[in-house]
């Protein structure tokens, strides 16, 4: 039986973190085994996905918090990360994961709905590579090809805290923050918010060594990183600290801010003319809608009350707003781009 | 604007005149100046990619060698390389597709990705697949393998 490679860190600083996958997969040539490996971050930080803007995160408040804020190669918004959380990486070579990214969520994020059905949850995976029970999600999940490897990312969250995570947004108003710690607070779980707060760090990771190595047909082999990762550790390091780095590629400006939550749950602001509006989508329906506009005066409510509860796409909503002619049409206008996830 | 003369290839599109590289599914078009070329995904690529919500490239100016990534794509919180099917210096990236990547999905053979100036075109188009019988072929077995690894729908 072929090994599986366990690489666990233990309690590591933020950088490390981050850097200990995505050296480990920089590291990888194709003929090696595949690894999973482990840590916890030992101190809070800011994690922020590939192509998303650093303008999402209210740089300064990390800042006075003494946050750093670490881009990773992977997918994603941004995250709070803390020592509540396991990290755990599955790193293969290129060439033995799908090259479809639904089934390689599908193959490679199954072992850990295991684990954590193990742990006693009811966890599901739900959409392409959400960890979730119910409609609440349990795990942060992410993969990436880096070099000759794919690696797919997962956490378990012992406990959250939502609000700090809100405080950490940079959002265009109070009243979206606001939204966001709703809508973070009912749909972002944890093991203690579930009920399972006794679990610790060390059956988590049994369960996901166990469920990893059943499902993958590969033998469970403990050992530590060799010169060539530990010499990648250390690149990925130096990247991370580079403010170019953090700046990221060149992105489009996106009209308005959309905040995900989860899978299906979002929500989003836009301001023009005059008008703005606050929407928030939960499974395909606008579950919260707030309009302002002082020359709307009590049409911008009727608006609201009209379009709560409907199917969330334009024309769907056009047909609701139509009565209200060009006001209905500006408020159209408006939310469309935040109907789709971006 | 000239109309390019397309073959289909199973159930896809693709130009005649373009050039094909089988490992990383992207085509490459030779520009009327012949010294520069556009790249972008075929058709076969884009399916297989998922949704792609973001794409993002080096520097222009930069030089890329072939087999080098000369930027990023991501679907599904997957962020994956995209790499060069000939070396050059870049020199243009597609704006329109940065700012709304589903295109590539939309229309792969219209929505380039980016532009490079070539510093080993004979070498590198050596390397590539070109000729109507030729790509027909290979696309015809790339869907095969693809149907047979359950990554497209048969």
């Amino acid at each position: 039986m072929t090994r599986l490679r366990l690489i666990d860190v233990g309690t590591v600083g933020a950088m490390r973190s981050q850097s200990l996958w995505h050296g480990i997969a920089s590291a990888m040539s194709p003929g090696s085994a595949a690894t999973l490996s482990f840590c916890v971050p030992g101190e809070p930080y800011v994690c922020l996905g590939y192509h998303r803007s650093l303008g999402e995160i209210d740089v300064e408040a990390c800042r006075q918090q003494g946050l750093k804020i670490i881009r990773r190669q992977i997918g994603g918004g941004p995250v709070y990360i803390d020592h509540d959380q396991l990290f755990f990486q599955l790193t293969l070579p290129n060439d033995r994961a799908p090259a479809r990214v639904d089934r390689l969520y599908e193959r490679f994020l199954a072992p850990a709905v295991a684990a954590f059905r193990k742990l006693g949850l009811a966890a599901e995976l739900r959409g392409l590579n959400e960890i979730a029970v119910d409609d609440r999600r349990l795990s942060g999940t992410g993969a990436g090809q880096i070099g000759d490897a794919v690696t797919v990312v997962g956490n378990v969250i012992f406990r959250f805290p939502h609000q700090r995570m809100a405080e950490l947004l940079a959002v265009p108003s109070e009243r979206m923050r606001r939204e966001c710690l709703r809508l973070m607070r009912r749909h972002v779980s944890s093991l203690e918010a579930e009920g399972f707060s006794a679990v610790t760090v060390e059956q988590a990771k049994a369960a996901l060594i166990a469920a990893y190595s059943e499902q993958l047909g590969l033998r469970p082999s403990p050992d530590s990183l060799n010169a060539t990762e530990e010499q990648a550790v250390a690149r990925w390091e130096e990247r991370f600290a580079q403010p170019q780095w953090l700046n990221g590629p060149a992105l489009a400006k996106r009209s308005g801010r959309q905040v995900k939550i989860c899978a299906d749950v979002w929500t989003y602001s836009a301001k023009k003319n005059g008008i703005s509006i606050e929407a928030s989508v939960v499974g395909g329906r606008l579950e919260s809608m707030h309009v302002e506009a002082t020359h709307l005066d009590g049409v911008a409510e009727r608006i609201c009350r009209v379009l709560v509860g409907q199917t969330a796409d334009a024309k769907s909503l056009g047909r609701y707003l139509a009565p209200f002619g060009a006001d209905g049409r500006l408020v159209l206008e408006l939310l469309e781009p935040g109907l789709t996830l971006h | 604007m000239t109309t390019k003369a397309m073959f289909d290839a199973g159930p896809y599109r693709l130009v005649e005149d373009y050039y094909y590289a089988t490992d990383t599914h992207l085509w490459v078009a030779i520009e009327t100046d012949g010294g520069t070329a556009r790249c972008g995904f075929d058709p076969l690529g884009a399916e297989t990619s998922g949704d792609i919500v973001a794409v993002s490239f080096e520097s222009v100016g930069d030089q890329i060698a072939r087999g080098e990534a000369f930027g990023n794509m991501e679907a599904a919180k997957f962020v994956g390389p995209l790499i060069a099917p000939v070396s050059g210096t870049l020199v243009a990236c597609n704006d329109t597709v940065i700012g709304n990547p589903s295109l590539l999905n939309q229309d792969p053979i219209e929505n380039w990705l980016v532009e490079l100036e070539l510093t080993d075109m004979e070498a590198d188009l050596a390397l590539l697949l070109h000729g109507k019988d030729r790509v027909t072929a290979w696309i015809e077995s790339e869907i095969e393998r693809f149907k047979e690894q359950g990554m497209i729908a048969e």
